[in-house]
């Protein structure tokens, strides 16, 4: 996609991050215009997770500029981020386990409100609050389920749940971590009707392993390779891409 | 969650009971009885740290401290009202867990653990080294019960008796709208996941930090009247055995259901009081039941009783 006058929904700057000696992110730059939907892929250990973690702020930058609608973000930590439209779902699920389903719901709607630090008022009697959740058990397909703890569902149910939590925080730009780790072929096809059918305004950023995943549901790829920017382009042209191939499918 | 109905009945009767036989029971259990709630305002708060948000923290006795020792000072030398005391106790004991909050803070874990532990032994030197503050090894004695101008009941300690009640329902409501609040939700959130709660948009130090300032804020009040009802503050109010006997009235009873470390409170301190008739060996049993809960009830009581439900 041409990265044109329009500011840009996301834009990273020579993103660097290094853990001692190792560079597991190095000088990554790319931009993510308002509504693409962009994959990124990559062997494992390519710097795929970390670049996340950079972008939604779980972890500082060595150096480089992140930019989420042209504001400079890089010093702004994780959780002012998710306020200024990020959200962000995990590639191990990370979930309130001792918590019912409902109730996982509710804290991602506090999240974004004031309420949150009501201190004398009962959870119970914030109506809006349980409808808003219970809207979303609905879109999840998990009404039935929504007094269940978290930790007593399946891991489809849960990876359900992942991505209900992070839409509720009505993200602007969604980072999406490998949304069918671990789903059975129906369950992924599921999910990935799932994911298509979100609001085209949302800018989504998707890191997939599962190539039939990737290529029903971006529009451009991004391939990471030992912390680098490789490759970059559409779909085809990058499945087609013989360097590509070479570090999936290639040995020395 | 709502509470379950039979949870808040069974609390009331409780709370019943505790206002209505007093004026029937021997001295000597009404004693024991306004200890046993002091105790529970302490051990409750401790909970909101330990069992919802997952904060180990072995500085209670620090803030608990920091109550007595104001009162005592403030009623003994400066002859300062029940009133005076108790809004200095809270606040005072607040304001050192909010900057004790700042650095242990900075780690979490075990790590915050060995922090809380190291400043409940700092006030514990404090208490006993800084003598013209606090009397070093004597303490404070002489702290006489406050004058409510209570209609005089039947018997002598039942005013305070009745007082110590009072702090202890508000306590006990207080605690209670705190957990099932949206915020004590977010502690809940924090203890099961503190990256997806940064992500969700929670400042997650911010609401550890305030849980910190709270609970020592309860620890205070609970130093105040402990202050009166023992009528004497030593170092022996801070040391790491007072620290550890709070944790394990959570532990005991049930972290993260509030009531249970509040009955924790009370088996402990009618456990204390009546073991050391027999023999000295009071931390020996106590460590046995440490060890028998560990093993069979991990958690705790009101556990127990969960189990025996299902």
């Amino acid at each position: 996609m041409p990265s044109g006058p329009v500011t840009a929904a996301l834009e990273c700057e020579e993103v660097t991050r290094r853990f001692g000696g190792l560079e597991a992110v190095g000088g990554v730059s790319f931009r993510v215009a308002p509504g693409e939907r962009r994959g990124i892929i990559g062997p494992n250990g390519a710097g795929k997770t970390t670049l996340f973690r950079l972008v939604s702020g779980e972890m500082p930058v060595t150096s480089g500029r992140i930019r989420l609608f042209g504001e400079d973000i890089t010093r702004v930590p994780c959780h002012r981020r998710t306020h200024l439209g990020l959200g962000r779902t995990f590639q191990i699920t990370n979930l309130f386990p001792t918590q019912t389903v409902a109730d996982n719901l509710v804290l991602a709607v506090l999240g974004r409100r004031r309420t949150k630090f009501s201190m004398l008022r009962p959870l119970w009697t914030y109506r809006d609050l349980r409808a808003r959740a219970e809207a979303a058990l609905h879109t999840v397909g998990l009404a039935e389920r929504r007094h269940a703890l978290v930790r007593n569902l399946s891991h489809g149910e849960q990876r359900q749940v992942e991505i209900a939590l992070a839409l509720l925080g009505n993200p602007r730009v969604l980072l999406l971590d490998e949304p069918t780790a671990g789903l059975s072929p129906v369950e992924s096809a599921r999910m990935t009707k799932a994911i298509q059918d979100l609001d085209a305004g949302i800018t989504i950023l998707l890191i997939e392993h599962d190539m039939d995943v990737v290529f029903d549901v971006v529009g451009h790829i991004t391939v990471l390779h030992q912390g680098r920017l490789f490759a970059d382009g559409a779909p085809g042209d990058v499945r087609r891409d013989p360097r590509v191939q070479e570090i999936y499918f290639g040995g020395e | 969650m709502r509470p379950r109905l039979s949870a808040v009945l069974a609390v009331a009767v409780g709370l019943a009971l505790l206002a209505v036989l007093p004026p029937m029971l021997p001295a000597y259990v009404v004693i024991l009885l306004t200890e046993g709630m002091i105790a529970a305002i302490a051990a409750g708060s401790l909970d909101l740290l330990i069992g919802y948000a997952g904060l180990a923290s072995l500085g209670h006795a620090a803030f608990f401290a920091v109550g007595a020792y104001a009162t005592g000072i403030l009623a003994t030398r400066h002859a300062a009202s029940f009133g005076t005391t108790l809004v200095v106790s809270v606040l005072l004991a607040a304001a050192v867990s909010a900057v004790v909050a700042l650095l242990a803070l900075r780690a979490s874990g075990l790590y915050f653990m060995m922090i809380t532990l190291s400043v409940s032994m700092c006030a514990w030197g404090l208490a006993y080294r800084w003598v013209s503050l606090t009397g070093g090894d004597t303490g404070i004695v002489g702290i006489a019960r406050p004058k409510l101008g209570l209609p005089t009941l039947a018997r002598g300690g039942l005013d305070f008796y009745y007082t110590v009640l009072a702090f202890f329902v508000v306590c006990l409501l207080l605690l209670l709208l705190l957990v099932w609040s949206p915020f004590g939700k977010t502690l809940v959130g924090i203890r099961d996941s503190e990256s997806r709660m940064r992500v969700l948009g929670f400042n997650v130090w911010l609401h550890k930090h305030l849980a910190l300032t709270i609970a020592g804020a309860f620890a205070g009040l609970a130093g105040c009247l402990y202050a009166y009802y023992n009528g004497h503050v030593g170092p022996d109010a801070v040391d790491l055995g007072h620290a550890m006997l709070f944790v394990l009235m959570v532990i005991l009873g049930g972290p993260g259901t509030l009531v249970g470390p509040l009955l924790g409170a009370f088996i402990i301190t009618f456990l204390e009081k009546m073991v050391s008739v027999f023999t000295d060996r009071w931390v020996m049993i106590l460590a046995a039941a440490y060890v028998v809960t560990a093993l069979w009830a991990p958690r705790g009581l009101l556990g127990l009783v969960g189990v025996v439900r299902r």
